[in-house]
């Protein structure tokens, strides 16, 4: 692909990658999200960088599914004993 | 957000049914231990911060009002406790501030991109492309958490509790920005940040080998 002669309020790449969040997040006004959306139509690299980043996002929710933080007994006891001395100290109301 | 059932859950609490305690301890232990970890460093002191949070909420569950979802006060409470556990090992940078800005746009070197004199200046000097392998895909999937999780964990602690939330637990950025106390945009800015460190870790991990990161 051929990359136009940039005009005066193109974005730049560095602009772009700066703005991947925001742009994900839908968070830029529309005329800006115009503009990046006509320059990733144009820049393979800048494209590249915004599929990388969904994929960054993606493999990073996948971090859920480790069971290291799960619930052990030993704990749910302890904070089901914070529970009832909580209840118990408590003026009836 | 309010999330549907909040209400009666909070309720529930204040009659004192064990029931629905347990089950909300259930719900949101994984999370409450994910986020403890960006500010105490021991295994040990992260189940501290833990029952220390599930104190704090019991003694004022009579003062939640609503106006934010559970699990967004819950979470602020477990800030609170943990940066004042961190504040006593004496590692802890103020939450509020960005923290200085990082070397390079999102990760990239800037020799990536052209200088002023360039052809076009602020474009790329050599393009980024896709990356070849599917970081999800099966066979690698195991190792490329590893990567992920490592390189989360190594994020600075504001960053680190940003990604966590938004990213591994899901939540909109207006909850995250609200639960942590800080701006939307400095959220975002924080989430971009992590999200470039972490980027460039599975860069260097999908690229090691091909002589040259994307
Ligand atoms: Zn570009």
């Amino acid at each position: 692909m051929t990359q136009d002669v940039p005009e005066d309020d193109d974005l730049t790449c560095t602009q772009v990658v700066m703005l991947i969040t925001d742009y994900l997040d839908d968070a830029l006004p529309t005329t800006e999200r115009a503009l990046l959306d006509e320059h990733l139509a144009d820049c393979d690299g800048c494209s590249a960088v915004l599929e990388q980043f969904r994929t960054t996002v993606a493999v990073t929710g996948t971090l859920a599914q480790d069971d290291v933080d799960r619930l052990d007994d030993t704990t749910r006891e302890e904070l089901l004993g914070v529970f009832r001395r909580w209840s118990a100290d408590r003026p009836p109301a | 957000m309010v999330m549907a059932g909040d209400a009666a859950v909070v309720e529930a609490l204040r009659r004192g049914d064990e029931q629905a305690f347990a089950e909300v301890v259930e719900r949101f232990h994984p999370m409450l231990r994910r986020i403890a970890r960006g500010y105490v460093r021991t295994d040990e002191a992260v189940g501290d911060v833990v029952q220390e949070t599930w104190i704090a909420v019991l003694r004022g569950i009579d003062r939640f009002e609503g106006r934010s979802s559970l699990r967004t006060w819950v979470v602020s409470i477990l800030v609170n406790v943990a940066r004042s556990l961190a504040v006593k090992e004496a590692r802890t940078v103020p939450f509020t501030s960005l923290g200085p800005a990082d070397d390079g746009v999102a990760g990239f070197g800037p020799e990536r991109f052209q200088g002023p004199d360039g052809e076009y200046p602020g474009h790329w000097t050599t393009p980024p492309t896709p990356w070849t392998e599917d970081p999800e895909a099966s066979a690698l999937a195991g190792e490329t958490r590893a990567v992920v999780a490592q390189a989360v964990a190594a994020l600075p602690e504001s960053q680190r509790a940003v990604i966590t939330l938004r990213d591994v637990d899901g939540w909109t950025g207006p909850e995250v920005a609200a639960a942590l106390g800080i701006s939307e945009g400095n959220q975002r800015v924080l989430l971009h940040r992590a999200r470039a460190k972490v980027r460039l870790a599975l860069d260097a991990h999908l690229t090691a080998g091909e002589g040259r990161a994307s």
